[in-house]
């Protein structure tokens, strides 16, 4: 974690510098808080980096419950390109496209009860339904999102 | 009289529904390993967009106390919280679960829940509107250190980490300027996309960074094995016995008003009650072997503190804009997007939708006993759903309620882009919180620190050192940095030794 802290810190430090240029060419006071948030940011990523540099400290979990980085198959399984939903959607409509991402996600999440995988689908499909569809007006099955 | 019409106001049919719909969703979101309040919350919002605002608010803030509540039943039955703010149940729930007396567990957990998220209500009620009378005091250098304040306490004490936390908050501001500038319009760090041009919207990136990112965790371990042992259903009762009440009734009284005091202080949630609860339990107790073996003290101790923090988590929201929770935090800007600003015009202006939603919260705590103990038999189903049924609902939910925004993909973009951020975020040890509180309150700040400026003869920092309430937040933010600093050093020392 320490690594990755100052991996962290570092590529603050570095995306702060364009970002404080940039901020330099806002008209009028435009420039001041920007500016102030980016220097801050700064001060507190030098602050995570020389934290990181202090020897052994035990991992304290924090109150929140955030999620235990633990054994990670990596973020590849959820990375945005294994998910062409958004694409889908606009192609061929959002009810095709859904079960389309249901049985690429079945395969991926390897599911190992079929019958309640395929409840929990249609579930969520009469949900959308009678909820953004019927209740809000939502155009899921209008023009190109038929 | 009045207030006998706002009461009235709460039994309207599509704010019963409302209110109905809110804890049935909470306690089975809560009720599910791995899903949250926030999580609940944030996927909800688009739903309320166009609902009624009085009963867009009641099903919010149902769904927060309800979800809360819900995370007992995992707790109980799989000794995994549903949501952290019920980690210390977790300890006597299972045990009595293993014993067979999962029931007793369940109506002890609903009595307790019921009485703290009823007490919290009264709290609100009565306290919310006097403390209210603060906000008038507020000029721009009062409303720029509270929001510093505000996101420096969720930054330094919910987070856990100070340093990550802060800088989350920080990133969050700094993103609230992208987007047109609100005096000289124009375009802040848009790098010539036209799209980003009317800012960050809000609500895309809550959901990416709550819901989505859930989903991109949950991945993980779509095949997580859940441990659990049967449950013995006969002889369901929804009430707990006289001797159970009288063994409890001490403690889910202490516990209230603690989960009410802890509630009132910025960015401590529930989690924080319920175990300075369970502690205080088990300090009062005369038999203290009896903790960690199945002790209802102990359970009634988490459970009513918990729930006792929702109510007064939004007192300092409703008043003065400073979230009491993440949760909290996510309503915020809810009311932000329905057009309602913290402070006194929300007891004067708009006192029917807010003493409704209040008196609609305390309805809200006792259907919650009701439907939960209706529900507790069959939530041994709901709560071993696997990860692989509840990630694509997440997942389509998530983009469904973005796209339902403003029926254009840029929304659902957004949404995963903050999706993404907040995985690697968490994974990295970062709380999404302060990021988006940052998103909420920049403006705030920003206008705040502007116009401190404009008014300042010469120094901004001497105008706003000028006024006591300025004066009061900036010290108040440099003892909970201080606090913070001292905490981690400890911790630090405590690791290292």
């Amino acid at each position: 974690m320490r690594w990755v802290d100052r991996g962290v810190a570092v590529a603050l430090i570095v995306a702060a510098v364009p970002l404080w240029i940039e901020a330099g060419s806002f008209p009028g006071s435009g420039t001041i808080f920007p500016r102030v948030m980016l220097g801050v940011l700064v001060v507190l990523a030098l602050g995570l980096l020389l934290r990181s540099l202090i020897p052994a400290t035990r991992r304290v979990s924090d109150f929140l419950g955030s999620a235990d980085p633990a054994p990670s198959r990596g973020p590849s399984r959820c990375s945005p390109w294994r998910q062409p939903r958004s694409w889908r959607c606009f192609h061929v409509g959002f009810f095709a496209a859904m079960i389309g991402f249901c049985v690429l996600t079945y395969f991926v999440l390897q599911v190992d009860n079929r019958r309640l995988y395929a409840g929990a689908v249609l579930i969520l499909l009469a949900f959308v339904y009678a909820v953004f569809v019927v209740f809000l007006n939502v155009p899921l099955t209008a023009d190109k999102m038929l | 009289m009045e207030i006998l019409e706002f009461v009235w106001q709460v039994f309207t049919p599509l704010n019963l529904l409302a209110i109905t719909a809110g804890v049935v969703g909470g306690i089975c979101i809560g009720g599910l390993p791995g899903l949250t309040a926030n999580l609940g919350v944030a996927l909800l919002l688009p739903v309320t967009f166009s609902m009624d605002l009085t009963a867009a608010l009641l099903m919010l803030t149902s769904l927060y106390t309800a979800a809360i509540y819900g995370g007992s039943f995992s707790a109980i039955l799989l000794h995994t919280p549903g949501t952290s703010a019920s980690a210390a149940t977790a300890i006597d729930g299972f045990v009595l679960t293993q014993r067979g007396e999962f029931n007793r567990a369940f109506r002890v957990a609903t009595f307790s829940s019921v009485i703290g998220g009823f007490v919290s209500g009264l709290a609100l009620l009565l306290l919310a509107p006097p403390l209210s009378l603060l906000s008038l005091k507020f000029g721009p250098a009062e409303y720029f250190m509270l929001a510093i304040f505000g996101l420096t306490i969720i930054g330094t004490l919910a987070t856990g980490n100070m340093v990550k936390g802060l800088i989350a908050g920080t990133l969050g501001l700094l993103l609230s300027t992208v987007g047109m500038d609100m005096n000289s319009g124009f375009p802040r760090f848009t790098f010539g996309f036209f799209a980003i041009q009317s800012g960050v919207n809000f609500v895309p990136a809550v959901i990416g960074l709550f819901s989505m990112s859930q989903a991109f965790l949950m991945c993980e371990e779509s095949r997580r094995s859940i441990e659990t042992v049967t449950a013995n259903k006969s002889n369901w009762r929804f009430l707990p016995t006289w001797a159970e009440i009288r063994n409890i009734r001490t403690t889910v009284a202490r516990s209230s008003v603690i989960g009410v005091l802890v509630g009132l202080l910025p960015g401590a949630g529930g989690d924080i009650g319920s175990w300075v609860s369970y502690n205080e339990a088990q300090r009062f107790a005369r038999d203290k072997s009896e903790f960690g073996n199945g002790s209802i003290v102990g359970i009634s101790a988490s459970e009513s503190a918990n729930n006792a923090v929702t109510g007064s988590s939004l007192i300092p929201l409703l008043t003065l804009g400073i979230p009491g929770s993440t949760t909290a935090a996510i309503l915020l800007g809810a009311l932000m997007v329905h057009g309602l600003l913290p402070g006194r015009t929300l007891f004067e202006e708009h006192a029917h939708i807010t003493y409704t939603v209040i008196f609609g919260f305390m309805l809200a705590n006792v259907l919650m006993g009701v439907v939960g103990m209706g529900l507790g038999k069959y939530m041994t189903h709901v709560t071993r759903l696997p990860n692989y049924a509840l990630i694509p609902m997440i997942v389509v939910l998530s983009v469904v309620g973005s796209y339902s925004l403003g029926n254009n993909f840029f929304d659902v973009y957004t949404m995963l882009v903050f999706g993404i951020i907040g995985y690697f975020m968490r994974k990295v040890g970062f709380h999404p919180a302060p990021l988006i509180l940052g998103l909420i309150l920049g403006p705030i700040a920003e206008k705040g620190f502007r116009q401190s400026s404009t008014l300042a003869d010469d120094s901004v920092i001497l105008f706003i050192l000028g006024s006591p309430i300025a004066l009061t937040l900036l010290v108040l933010t440099a003892l909970s940095i201080v606090t913070a600093v001292i905490v981690e050093s400890r911790r630090m020392r405590a690791g290292s030794g």
